[in-house]
């Protein structure tokens, strides 16, 4: 299930693919399974550990056609020369880190001229019903802060990237939230949550068309990630420093 | 772990490449940083390197 979509990316075979926040995997997953080279970073080694685990599973399986490696990594401090990749995948990260500009300082840099960036947060009308409904939504280590469509178009732009297209994405993932926020976070036993979550799996194991029509039909009304897509063009690199205060000028 | 994309690895501080040592870890000859790997995966944490002593001329 990705949130990114990699045909809108532009990825094409041969390409270096940072996975920034990868988390236990997805879009790794899949895009080793194609013939790229992927890196894949996060803050959380227990993660790292599944995602690096599932990968080498499929490369036993035979089903890998990429090289890849992970790598434990702050976002805001990346381990990696300036222009070095050709697409960078940061979904779900932004609302999570101490500093988004910092974090978007150091993508941007190692992505080279001409590359794209795919860069998804949770949509804002589904984080406030969440953050609403269940105090614990929102914690040091979780989501932090969130972000309007606007500010995520904006921030992209100060920092020197051209949109070339956005979209909503997981419609049917909203319910499940809601209804793990109405029932309580951390309440695993609880059973609407359950049985929906059971429902999710099935739309995604047997790729339901009628399922997936229905999720395209609501993403633009109540999807769970805003995904921007964007251009780096050639120029003079941005700093942290720089974007933020040109952010505030343009406020 | 690929060998040839853990190449392009660079020290999260100081932005250079850094000398692989086997299972030692990643060092980096700039800033002396040793930065460890764990079940075969590089922690490039600036706070979690280890500062190795100059070596005596």
């Amino acid at each position: 299930m990705n949130t990114v979509d990699f045909t809108q990316l532009g990825i094409k075979e041969g390409e270096l693919i940072l996975d920034a926040g990868c988390g236990v995997g997805r879009h790794s997953w899949n895009l080793v399974k194609g013939n790229y080279r992927v890196v894949s970073i996060d803050l959380d080694l227990e993660a790292l550990i599944k995602n690096y685990g599932f990968m080498k599973y499929l490369n036993d399986l035979g089903e890998t056609r990429s090289s890849f490696c992970v790598i434990m990594s702050n976002v805001q401090s990346l381990p990696f020369a300036d222009a070095t990749f050709d697409r960078v995948i940061c979904s779900e990260v932004l609302e999570h880190v101490d500093d988004y500009f910092e974090a978007m300082s150091e993508l941007v840099r190692v992505l080279k001229p001409g590359g794209t960036i795919g860069v998804s947060v949770p949509t804002w009308i589904t984080e406030i019903l969440y953050w609403r409904l269940d105090k614990n939504y929102s914690h040091p280590g979780g989501h932090i802060r969130i972000f309007r469509a606007y500010q995520v178009r904006d921030l992209l732009e100060a920092f020197g990237l051209q949109i070339t297209g956005s979209n909503h994405r997981h419609s049917l993932h909203s319910p499940y939230w809601f209804l793990k926020c109405f029932c309580g976070l951390d309440r695993e036993d609880a059973l609407l949550p359950r049985a929906y979550n059971r429902f999710l799996c099935w739309v995604e194991n047997n790729s339901s068309p009628i399922f997936k029509f229905i999720e395209r039909l609501f993403d633009p009304l109540f999807g769970k990630s805003l995904v921007f897509y964007a251009l780096k063009k050639e120029g003079p690199a941005v700093g942290a420093a720089d974007a933020r205060a040109a952010l505030e000028h343009r406020r | 772990m690929d060998k040839e994309l853990l190449s392009i690895l660079v020290c999260p501080l100081c932005k250079v490449s850094m000398e692989q040592r086997g299972d030692e870890g990643f060092f980096c000859l700039e800033c002396r940083r040793l930065y460890p790997v764990k079940d075969e995966i590089p922690i490039l944490f600036i706070d979690e390197a280890i500062i190795l002593p100059a070596e005596k001329s």
